[in-house]
């Protein structure tokens, strides 16, 4: 249990997805002007993630290792994640309208996300077991939607203010995303 | 043949993938810490670009429009997927190096919108000329931001183990900040807004 | 088997079930609901802005109310709609119903048109909340127009602009749809959304009833002689005693307008004939 929680911590923080590892940039910088919309983008992240890592785990390690086939792992995950995205925003779109305007429309963006097939290959290469796996999954989804926020309520406000005119933008909004990360180093020694 | 210039132009300089259209940053920040993992970042997107380019280009009379993308995403994959074996059969310590970032290649935004926006669309010859554009222009943008990473995270240059030159004060204390993931995005932040003093792009 | 052939037998088949998984859940799945699918087909003919003026969180909200029931856009009407004479024409031929161009119903203007100088020089956040909170606001009358724009920021058509000069917001009479984003995004509460009827409306917000230091903050502050309510012949200009300024209604007060020492009652344009030379309408 205690394997879990620190697992959870170190992909939250410690080994962010978007600051460290580099995950999930184009929406970090496509979605995060706005603090609604960067929540549900990340919570919908964090839905895809749990799912693509329950299905490709098993998928993984019951079907292709056992057969020798580790190497086809880039296409049947990605195969397995479009699917699966595209069956998740059918469900969302014909049972629950409300929820499909507040984050069904960030799903397809998300098929193309390096952040939820590089959480499949982090559990892999890590050697995760199950609910490590899932542990990972629920905390680069945490971590995500955590960074997303932060950078999108710092956004709002830059809109405001007095910044330079060559560093308006996306200059500027890739600064304060280091800043960011050099804070998050701060976690360094927290998961042992 | 002034298309085929243009279009090859397009990807180093109006429409340069991570300068202005600030596509595929993922593989980007992620491998530039030295110029050696530039290269071989390159040349894998070079190949993957190309190939997929390619064949889009001849089968996109053929592909269904309705089942274009997830098309697409299997072709790239396979690409990449040989790309991947090749690289951990002939340069194991380069690909040790980029890790998992050579497979996230099949998710890369410029392959996948080249793919979309061109290929699907232009024949065989402009494809390949789009696709050498982009891959040019990606490898100078790599290029760069790894050279001033790896200059001033560590003080000296070394291709492929052989050193080039070294800075005497830096030599012996780097700024290893720039080596750091947040290095890259000051980097990059510093280097857009260069461009845009610059006038090479346009300020928003 | 080679390796081979396994590798194209299992890619098949894991696209194979993939496919037929996306096939059986389209079949499963509770067809869209249909008035959902009005609602979204009313959506796409609406503005699109999400500015919540018609009462409703977001545009969508009132598509789905509107397919319920088609009277709520005579209750609550879609502000930015009733301008563009196009789409409601777009949207009416959907419905099936005509939906005629009413247009608003009240306008917006704002009481300030002085050239009071400001106190300092501000390099904060460059947002009029921002800066009445940093003491005193930031010119030397504190109800003041503090000109940096929040009005015009969350205006839907753009009917606001900053006068350079004076640094104040002025409102374009003809353009404004009368949606009150404006009203509210003022720090002041100087904007006021009037009866499209009322032809003048105060340029001053002055309120301090024993300080008729508005003659000296600024050139053309009220200072409450009340020379417009006595020069008012059928009473259509009365004095406000709480707020200590001049109450004007829908009837045009010419004479106030020519007496007003500061010359401080401006026109809407809702009279453009009544050009008085001597009293040019301000906006």
């Amino acid at each position: 249990m205690s394997e879990l929680i620190a697992i959870f911590f170190s992909m939250a923080l410690v080994n962010n997805m978007v600051l460290v590892k580099f995950l999930g940039l184009c929406p970090f910088f496509g979605v995060s002007k706005k603090t609604s919309s960067a929540f549900s983008m990340g919570i919908a992240v964090m839905l895809v993630m749990l799912v693509a890592s329950a299905v490709t785990w098993p998928l993984f390690h019951l079907l292709l290792v056992p057969y020798g086939f580790e190497f086809m792992r880039t296409v049947i995950f990605i195969l397995v994640i479009a699917s699966l995205v595209q069956i998740i925003e059918m469900s969302i779109k014909r049972t629950n309208m409300t929820l499909y305007n507040a984050l069904g429309i960030y799903l397809p963006l998300i098929t193309t996300n390096c952040a939820v097939l590089g959480i499949t290959f982090i559990n892999i290469d890590q050697n995760y077991g199950f609910a490590a796996s899932i542990a990972a999954a629920l905390g680069a989804g945490v971590g995500f939607t955590l960074v997303l926020l932060i950078m999108s309520g710092i956004r709002e406000r830059l809109d405001l203010a007095d910044t330079p005119k060559v560093f308006k933008g996306a200059p500027i909004a890739f600064l304060i995303a280091g800043l960011l990360g050099l804070a998050f180093l701060a976690f360094g020694g927290m998961v042992g | 043949m002034k298309s085929l210039i243009k279009t090859l132009s397009n990807g180093i300089l109006r429409a340069n993938p991570t300068f202005i259209l600030l596509l595929g940053l993922c593989p980007t920040l992620a491998v530039s810490t030295s110029i050696d993992n530039a290269f071989g970042m390159t040349g894998s997107v070079l190949f993957v670009l190309l190939a997929a380019n390619v064949i889009i280009s001849i089968l996109r009379r053929w592909i269904p429009d309705r089942a274009r993308i997830p098309t697409f995403i299997v072709i790239i994959a396979t690409l990449v997927t040989i790309v991947d074996l090749a690289l951990k059969a002939y340069v194991p310590s380069l690909s040790k190096s980029l890790g998992m970032y050579v497979p996230l290649i099949v998710v890369n935004c410029i392959i996948l919108g080249r793919a979309e926006a061109f290929a699907s669309k232009n024949n065989v010859i402009h494809s390949i000329a789009d696709a050498v554009g982009m891959s040019v222009g990606f490898g100078v943008a790599i290029l760069l931001i790894s050279f001033v990473r790896q200059v001033l995270g560590s003080g000296k240059l070394e291709v492929f183990n052989v050193q080039l030159f070294s800075i005497p004060g830096l030599d012996s204390n780097p700024a290893a900040i720039f080596l750091l993931p947040m290095g890259a995005f000051f980097v990059i932040g510093v280097l857009l807004a260069l461009f845009r003093w610059m006038g090479v792009s346009e300020c928003e | 088997m080679s390796t081979t052939i396994l590798a194209v037998i299992l890619l098949s088949s894991v696209g194979l079930i993939a496919g037929i998984a996306i096939f059986v859940a389209n079949r499963i799945l509770p067809k869209e609901d249909a008035s959902l699918q009005k609602a979204n087909e009313i959506k796409e003919r609406l503005p699109g802005a999400d500015c919540g003026a018609c009462g409703k969180p977001g545009c969508f909200a009132y598509a789905q109310a509107v397919a319920k029931d088609v009277e709520i856009l005579d209750d609550s009407p879609c502000r930015i709609l009733a301008s563009d004479e196009d789409a409601t024409q777009a949207l009416g031929e959907y419905l099936g119903i005509d939906l005629s161009n009413a247009g608003p119903g009240s306008k917006a203007v704002v009481h300030c048109t002085g050239d009071s100088p400001r106190i300092g020089s501000y390099s904060g956040v460059q947002s009029c909340a921002a800066a009445v909170q940093v003491g005193a606001g930031e010119k030397e009358c504190p109800y003041a127009c503090v000109g940096y724009g929040d009005c015009a920021t969350v205006c839907p058509v753009n009917a606001i602009s900053i006068d350079g000069e004076k640094n104040i917001a002025v409102v374009d009479w003809e353009t404004c749809i009368g949606c009150g984003m404006c009203v509210a995004a003022c720090p002041r509460g100087l904007i006021e959304l009037i009866p499209v009827e009322t032809p003048q409306y105060l340029g001053c917000n002055y309120q301090a009833a024993k300080d008729i230091a508005g003659r000296k903050k600024c050139s053309v502050g009220c200072i409450h002689c009340r020379i417009c309510v006595r020069s008012s012949e059928n009473g259509e200009v009365e004095w406000d005693d709480k707020k200590d300024l001049p109450q004007f209604s829908e009837t045009l007060a010419t004479n106030a307008i020519e007496k007003c020492p500061r010359k401080i009652i401006i026109k809407t344009s809702a009279h453009p004939s009544d050009n008085d030379p001597e009293n040019p309408p301000k906006d």
